[in-house]
């Protein structure tokens, strides 16, 4: 320890000295308060052993300067006085000393207050070491929930919930919640939503809402059916969250009429239709585990199929609202919200305020999310047309020649149309080129080359045996080409030119038009006149032209 | 599977649905699909809410369902995406199936 004397008395700082040198100390002195002061700052002692009555400065004034300086370090001062002066030791603690030595000084005295004011001494360094690393892992911490956040934010950046038809209340965004409610349009005009409750609350519960919400998007944007969709993310639960964690989630897909509603519920608690007259018409039950229990073959993807009233609405909700319990240890329960709900004019803003008043002081120990959702018709939903490429557009060519052995192991349609839709956004036509374009292959590969006849496919055994001959005689192939060219041209008409070339011997492209409405065959010709408004067949039937507009 | 299929709990009505692309590479599966039932008065969904192309070989084995089950029983195609939709209606398929 490094320990500062303060004595105006020469011959009482040698001696204290020569006992803490003794005991292996090391020591410094000063003569007067101000003294102190300047060795304080220069020096750092651990403990500073102070006399009261000195000159320029006394021990009291020497001690309140020294204490206002120190106030992050604790430096234990011990004043030196007369044990009769019990007023100037009164006076001295409260100008900040920590203890007192009764001058004359007795040496035994002196090393046992050392002793345990260097264990004090200790003891507050340690604690200042420890509060430093507290306060850097805090601020960790905090830089750690910033970056989790914004991955959070942007993950449910694709959430829809902005609609009339959806009313809905979730535990506040700035803190992470285990509650997760997702709302996305799909393809054919419905609608899904998923609610999910995470086991455990916080930043680890919140982790598996990244990946459930990236998944629920791609699946909604995809147009799954609600049982698959159940099925793929709760493969995704299962492959990455740990055993102990799993997810209680209700998955719903409303259909453009808004009363058709399709339910996958695994573990939340009922949801309940709503009547416009406020009676709750229908429990919806959880049937299933939770997502992220079950392996992929024990999963079931049995899905509730109902139908609401036009004006009723269905509302799911989380264990958080009705397991609630205020401060007389009263739970809110499911009667209390059955209640609520015959008051016909109830929304979530008012169930939520009831429940708000029902805690009073006691604070929710889960989070509280609820969604309504309003059975009338769905709004039409634009797909996103978000060109990547604006402005003036070059024209391009795509150009694919297929030998024998290409065509036995490719699929060249499926290739060609991911080429097509890498350059512009064709989403709305994709479908379509799709169509137009497996009809022209087809008919190349089927008629031209491998000489398959479409009569064969009239009866239902024929239509088998056509196929099987068609990769009979694919594999067998040898010295046959097909070329597909697919060109957008800057014309003024904006559209695809298409043309399919084979290198067979022919046919008679009168033989594949339709014969009759009940006819199995002959389909794919009027589906190409009807999407396409040029369409030739030249050179015997080995080249088809088509142009297949874009507007 | 791209073609599924399943009962209803009264074992009325039989669904199939396929998925991701529709076309001659499905014949086998499709055709095992209706025709492994043996409840005649069963009524028929093909749900193609997960169906993102088809061709005309899709439509060939729609009439040939058809033609397997009779023109007395109900078969509707539901869920089918805009564009899948307009190639029905095109092929006029509303004449054959209901489709909603």
């Amino acid at each position: 320890m490094k320990i500062l004397v303060v004595d105006d008395t020469e011959a009482n700082r040698e001696l204290l000295g020569w006992v803490l040198l003794d005991e292996g100390h090391e020591v410094t002195y000063a003569g007067d308060g101000q003294q102190a002061i300047d060795s304080f700052e220069s020096d750092t002692p651990d403990i500073i052993l102070l006399d009261i009555m000195m000159p320029v400065m006394d021990g009291y004034e020497a001690a309140r300067i020294i204490k206002s300086k120190s106030k992050d370090r604790y430096i234990p001062i011990i004043f030196l006085t007369a044990l009769t002066d019990e007023q100037a030791l009164a006076e001295g603690l409260s100008a900040g000393g920590d203890d007192f030595i009764v001058k004359p000084i007795n040496e035994i005295i002196l090393k046992a207050k050392i002793k345990a004011h260097t264990r004090i001494r200790e003891l507050s360094d340690q604690m200042a070491k420890n509060n430093i690393e507290l306060t850097n892992y805090k601020n960790i911490i905090e830089h750690e929930h910033n970056v989790a956040e914004h991955v959070f934010q942007s993950a449910l950046s694709r959430n829809q919930l902005n609609y009339d038809h959806i009313e809905h209340y979730l535990s506040p965004a700035t803190t992470f919640s285990g509650d997760l409610l997702l709302a996305a349009p799909g393809p054919s005009g419905s609608m899904y939503y998923l609610m999910a409750d995470f086991t455990g609350h916080g930043l680890p519960a919140a982790i598996g809402a990244v990946p459930l919400s990236q998944r629920f998007f791609e699946l909604a944007e995809w147009g799954s059916n609600i049982g698959n969709m159940a099925k793929n993310i709760n493969q995704s639960l299962l492959d990455i969250l740990p055993d102990t964690m799993f997810c209680a989630a209700t998955l719903v897909e409303q259909k453009p009429n808004g009363t058709d509603l399709i339910v996958w519920a695994g573990g939340l608690p009922d949801a309940y239709i709503v009547s416009s007259a406020g009676e709750v018409v229908h429990k919806v039950r959880s049937q299933h585990m939770p997502l992220g229990v079950l392996e992929e073959d024990a999963f079931e993807c049995d899905v509730h199929i109902l139908k609401a009233e036009e004006g009723s609405s269905l509302l799911i909700h989380t264990d958080g609202l009705i397991e609630s319990v205020d401060e007389q240890d009263t739970m809110f329960g499911e009667d209390k919200l059955i209640e609520l709900l015959s008051n016909k004019e109830w929304d979530i803003k008012s169930l939520i305020s009831t429940h708000t008043d029902f805690m009073g002081s006691a604070t929710a120990d889960d989070d509280v999310t609820l969604v309504r959702i309003k059975a009338q018709r769905l709004p039409e939903f634009k797909q996103s047309t978000d060109h990547t490429l604006k402005g003036y557009e070059i024209p391009w060519k795509i150009t694919t020649r297929m030998d024998a052995n290409a065509l036995q192991n490719s699929s060249p349609v499926d290739n060609l149309i991911e080429m097509i839709n890498g350059y512009r956004n064709l989403s709305e036509h994709r479908d379509y080129l799709h169509t137009v374009l497996s009809e022209l292959f087809n008919n190349a590969l089927e008629h031209g080359i491998l000489d398959l006849d479409s009569k064969q496919k009239d009866t239902e055994e024929g239509y088998l045996e056509y196929y099987q001959n068609r990769e009979t005689r694919l594999n067998s192939l040898k010295d046959a080409e097909i070329s597909i060219e697919i060109e957008h041209p800057l014309s003024e008409e904006d559209g695809i030119k298409i043309t399919v070339t084979n290198t067979g011997p022919g046919f008679d492209f009168s033989s594949i038009k339709q014969a009759s409405d009940d006819a199995s065959y002959g389909r794919g010709i009027p589906l190409i006149t009807s999407l396409c408004n040029q369409f030739e067949y030249s050179d015997g039937g080995r080249r088809v032209d088509v142009f297949y507009p874009l507007q | 599977m791209p073609v599924s299929h399943s009962f209803s709990e009264d074992r009325n009505q039989l669904t199939i649905g396929v998925s991701g692309k529709f076309d001659f590479s499905q014949v086998k599966d499709f055709k095992d699909a209706y025709s492994e039932s043996d409840y005649k008065d069963a009524s028929y969904i093909v749900d193609l809410q997960e169906t993102e192309h088809m061709d005309s070989s899709a439509l060939g084995m729609l009439l040939n369902m058809r033609k397997f089950l009779g023109d007395d029983t109900e078969i509707s195609i539901s869920n089918s995406r805009p564009q899948i939709k307009k190639i029905l209606t095109i092929s006029r398929f509303d004449k054959k199936f209901s489709i909603d």
